[in-house]
């Protein structure tokens, strides 16, 4: 086996994904003639120990590990997109039109035989009509999927197979490529089913090859894999209906939510699919176990597949395949009230492996295979192997169970150092079902967390949550002390509260070591910031006053204002949470790290007219940085609007509406640029030190509320 | 260079007559496509240290996505895949075009089927420069390299173009060459269904199959198909004939070689073996089993049809300049006793 291509590398330059060594893992290319097509379609392992390969150009091969060489084995096949092996001389492809049985009879190496086992399924011609699988069962029956067709082309003048009629006879869909753009292809719906069991998942009987579709509402499922129990997993790619990829666990009868294959659901009398109300279908499907959030996890799903025993710790666990990236993602999943829900995160992130991982199977040896594909989409051909070298481990995440809660996490090592725990943060958000193309991250939160001490093996801990779980939302956790730090777990059931509730922290006061800076609508935390009188009138004034958990300074009132600051001084590594509500062209400010003369950093609150950013509007590091254009958009006005500081070491960051909207390193070459630029440029030791918490009086009224703090442990 | 960045200008109608202030057009104009599968095409141009030619770039790219061409130093292509990733709020507007000293010629971000050109020329420094799309995920295998003052190796070889391209080299220099026959292939072709099958036989000759409708569709002589890049796209192209067809079965997807009264029968394939390399079809048909093996005679096809176990004479479908074993000719049809159709023989002749 060959090292690694260069194209292989610059893949890797593509997503800034690591060319180094993994800790435990190692990929080696198998080397493909070349000008050949490498477009791996599909990959079994014969029981001889031999790969037999699909290839998109319509041949199957067979490589020799033991020799590194290659034989043609079959030819001419129409786009075969999933391969299983049958013996050491027959093998099922299935390809655009039908699954085949391969097979050489007369024992020279070469199949002579193309048994047709099921071609029931519809053909339009249109290009997106892919065809995946097989998956074969237990008993010798195979899974196909049927991709949908695709509005970017129209279909042929002659088709296989039924025509779906829906208002829209089939003459509007054969018609030139500039007809079908200002006309039907609107009509039609992005992606459409026109013809027999598209968007369908089928099952085809291994001897009499009846086809009997079993589940609908799929989009692209270019990946069909059993877990260890045998439950059939179906992946499905980000698109129209789906706001993300996603990978279901497929059950007869069920519908998986793109609407186009509803008509051929047996006695179907309703309407064009696209005319039913999202929220009819939303009754009508069922939800996917795992979302892979685009651009986070994965953009285009491929093969799920069970991983064996001895392939590192992870037997009983599955892979997946990615096409956009150079990934392969690993599957943790459970069943939580009758439901399978659970996590994705990285397994392998470039160390010299492809991108367009379509295909994956374990040899006998358990040594993952993997073929790489791209059509005209982004992606890599090839087949490399992965394997575990040496007895070198490596810290991930070995488990993750959700709790009534919160979570439960094992980690394959041991935790070296526990107060790591603290750095584990979790966020969570929800996609749009709906009929256009794609969803962003929707209600999106940050959850605080407070974790359990590691049990006796120093692996396990739980983690609760202070607020409550929330179904169909997808958790994006990021363990910092894991090799591979991103986890989504997606939640669509929450299981009874049975689990024994975390031990108290030792601060009695606050269980996640929160100060209300307001409790009991008191000031008595904050005394007079003035650098004149201060020390002369230590209280807050007239002007400054709490009431129902709202700080309000109003300046109508008689009496004596002046900056406020916390009494508690010793400010460094810090959160601050607040809500703030700023007068029409009103100015204020929550300054932090200041000195005794109060010159130090500003978290800007500002009324301001500017359609531009500029480091004076709200959320700025006043003076020093302005935040992002984005949070223009979040129409900081009058009303409430939240803000949030974390200061820990160097890092400075602001959040605003629950965006990070401005973030900078003390000390870097951007610091002392904006530095130097500001008006603290003569400032000796400028923001160094711990400080009060500062509320600024600008003479304009201004409120706050939800004021709160927190200390953070920091080694800095 | 900087010269190179000011001969760099985009030219349209309005700025033709203004063209006599611009360098002098010195060269062939040089055209290059975006064509299916992220490829430049050609993957290679050559120009001469200071040539002012004129760029033609076609997006081409049957597969919808938009992209861009921009010419860039030489050893910059790493840095400019990388600054291509940078995607922010202006990406967009520019284009996709990154904002870096080494980009010395762009055109515009263009959709399929549009075109633009302008003037370039060439730098005095001769190299190998390279043409690159930005758009995202495209950089890392779209580009082709401009070679300035310099000459080409072996295509097959060439490292400063990508491996797609190399290969796609090596397969059309394969495709070049006379296809190995007996051959199947199956693909999408033109007027015939979905499910087509294209076989090249011995003596040059060469017809399609169709496993939808289960009949012969037509028939052609001398090269095979034009399969095109075929498998490097999303599978939309349907592939042509190279030869004269001389023999062509029309009707529709629901003629099938054999004829029942009932419309509601419809024939059911069930694949094929190899016999010499040469498909035998099977299907049934109305409770018939039927096999198809069709070779070749310097003269053109012969169709060996065998109806298993007819018990009724059989209609086959044998419209225009067919010639049978047996049989009774019934306008299109041919009426074939049972005895007959187990080894029946229709040729058609190429003449």
């Amino acid at each position: 086996m060959k090292t690694c291509l260069t194209i292989f590398s610059l893949t890797l330059l593509a997503w800034g994904i690591s060319s180094a060594q993994h800790p435990a893992l190692k990929v080696d290319s198998i080397r493909i003639d070349p000008g050949k097509d490498r477009q791996v379609g599909g990959i079994d392992i014969l029981p001889n120990g031999k790969i037999a390969a699909a290839f998109h150009d319509g041949e199957v091969r067979i490589y020799d590990p033991a020799t590194e060489t290659w034989s043609i084995f079959a030819s001419g096949l129409h786009e075969p997109l999933g391969l299983v092996a049958e013996g050491n001389d027959s093998v099922t492809v299935v390809q655009r039109p039908e699954l085949t049985r391969i097979t050489d009879t007369d024992g020279d190496g070469v199949a002579d035989s193309y048994e047709t086992i099921c071609d029931d399924f519809g053909l339009s011609g249109n290009y997106h009509e892919f065809a995946f699988g097989p998956l074969k069962d237990k008993e010798g029956n195979y899974f196909v999927s049927l991709n949908v067709a695709s509005n970017g082309a129209p279909v042929r003048e002659e088709i296989r197979g039924e025509w779906l009629n829906l208002g829209l006879p089939r003459e509007d869909f054969y018609v030139s490529k500039e007809e079908w753009k200002d006309g039907v292809k609107i009509k039609a719906g992005r992606m459409y089913s026109r013809v027999p069991y598209r968007g369908w998942v089928v099952k085809i009987d291994g001897k009499n090859g009846e086809m009997t579709p079993w589940a609908s509402g799929f989009r692209s499922p270019n990946g069909l894999g059993f877990d260890a129990s045998g439950k059939l997993y179906v992946s499905d790619n980000q698109g129209d209906w789906l706001g993300t990829s996603k990978l279901h666990h497929v059950e007869k009868g069920k519908f998986y939510g793109h609407p186009a294959s509803l008509p051929w659901t047996e006695g179907y009398n309703g309407p064009n699919p696209l005319e039913i109300p999202v929220a009819e279908l939303e009754k009508m499907r069922t939800p996917a176990a795992v979302w892979f959030t685009q651009s986070t996890i994965a953009n285009s799903p491929t093969q799920p597949v069970l991983i064996p025993e001895g392939f590192g710790k992870f037997g009983g666990q599955m892979l997946i395949g990615e096409m956009n990236k150079s990934r392969i993602i690993r599957l943790l999943l459970e069943e939580v009230n009758g439901v399978t829900q659970g996590a994705c995160t990285p397994f392998l992130d470039g160390h010299g492996l492809d991108m367009g991982i379509n295909r994956l199977v374990f040899d006998k040896e358990s040594r993952l295979i993997a073929g790489s594909s791209h059509l005209s989409w982004p992606g890599g051909e090839g087949m490399a192997t992965i394997t575990f070298h040496g007895e070198k481990t490596y810290q991930d995440i070995q488990a993750i169970n959700i709790t009534s809660s919160g979570f439960e996490v094992t980690f394959l090592e041991p935790i070296t150092d526990p107060a790591s725990l603290k750095e584990v943060t979790l966020n969570r958000y929800t996609f749009d079902y709906h009929e256009s193309y794609g969803s962003s991250q929707i209600d999106k939160e940050d959850l605080e967390l407070k974790f359990s001490p590691l049990d006796d093996s120093g692996k396990q801990f739980a983690i609760e949550l202070a607020a409550s779980h929330k179904k169909d939302f997808c958790y994006e956790f990021n363990f910092p002390m894991a090799y591979n730090p991103l986890l989504c777990y997606t939640v669509r059931e929450i299981p009874e509260g049975d689990t024994a509730s975390l031990p108290a922290t030792d601060d009695p006061d606050d269980d996640y070591g929160w100060v209300n800076l307001l409790k009991n609508d008191s000031l008595a935390l904050w005394r007079n910031g003035s650098k004149t009188s201060r020390n002369k009138h230590p209280d807050v004034g007239e002007l400054w006053s709490v009431k129902d958990g709202v700080l309000s300074l109003d300046k109508s009132k008689k009496g004596r204002g002046g900056h406020i600051i916390t009494k508690q001084d010793d400010y460094f590594n810090f959160e601050l949470q607040f809500e703030f509500m700023i007068s029409k062209g009103g100015n204020s400010g929550v300054k932090y790290r200041v000195n005794e003369q109060t010159v130090g950093l500003e978290y800007q609150v500002f009324d301001d007219k500017s359609s531009k950013v500029t480091k004076n509007t709200v959320a700025a590091l006043y003076n020093l940085k302005a935040p992002t254009a984005e949070s223009k958009a979040k129409k900081p006005g009058k009303e409430w609007n939240t803000g949030r500081i974390i200061a820990v070491g160097k890092s400075l960051k602001h959040w605003l509406n629950g965006d990070l909207v401005m973030e900078i390193e003390f000390g870097s070459d951007e610091w002392k640029e904006a530095v130097a630029n500001s008006k603290f440029k003569d400032e000796s030791g400028f923001a160094s030190k711990p400080g009060p918490i500062l509320l600024q009086d600008h003479g304009d009224d201004v409120k706050y509320r939800n004021l709160r703090i927190r200390k953070i442990m920091s080694t800095e | 260079m900087r010269r190179t960045l000011l001969g760099a200008v985009l030219l349209s109608a309005a700025l033709l007559s203004q063209l006599k202030a611009e360098p002098k057009v010195s060269g062939r104009p040089i055209t290059i496509r975006a064509i299916e599968g992220l490829q430049f095409d050609p993957p290679r141009s050559k120009m001469d240290p200071g040539q002012t030619v004129l760029f033609r770039f076609l997006n081409r790219d049957p597969s919808d996505q938009p992209h861009n061409f921009i010419i860039i130093k030489p050893g910059s292509l790493e840095a400019i895949q990388k600054a291509s990733l940078q995607i922010d709020a202006d990406s967009i507007t520019r284009g996709y075009i990154p904002e870096h000293e080494a980009v010395l010629a762009s055109t515009k971000l263009l959709i399929a089927d549009q075109s633009e050109e302008f003037i370039f020329t060439a730098p005095e420094e001769p190299g190998i420069y390279h043409y690159v799309c930005t758009y995202p995920g495209h950089s890392m295998v779209m580009y082709g390299a401009l070679y300035v003052g310099q000459k080409y190796g072996s295509i097959e070889k060439d490292q400063n173009i990508p491996q797609f391209a190399r290969d796609r080299a090596v397969r059309l220099a394969e495709a070049k060459k006379a296809v190995t026959r007996p051959k199947v292939r199956r693909l999408f072709m033109k007027e015939v269904g979905p499910a087509a099958i294209a076989v090249a036989l011995e003596n040059d000759m060469n017809y399609c199959w169709d496993a939808g409708n289960c009949r012969l569709r037509y028939t052609w002589s001398g090269d095979f198909i034009d399969e095109g890049d075929t498998s490097r796209s999303n599978g939309n192209r349907q592939a042509g004939i190279k030869g004269e067809k001389f023999w062509d079965g029309s009707g529709n997807e629901l003629t099938y070689t054999i004829k029942f009264d009932d419309p509601e029968v419809k024939p059911d394939f069930k694949g094929y073996r190899l016999i010499d390399g040469k498909p035998e079809f099977k299907y049934t048909i109305g409770g018939l089993e039927v096999t198809e093996f069709i070779t070749s005679t310097p003269d053109g096809i012969e169709n060996h049809i065998n109806v298993a176990n007819a018990k009724e004479p059989v209609k086959i479908y044998t419209k225009g300049n067919i010639a049978a074993s047996a049989g009774k000719r019934e306008g299109d049809y041919l009426v074939v006793e049972p005895g007959d159709a187990t080894e029946l023989k229709l040729t058609i002749s190429a003449k």
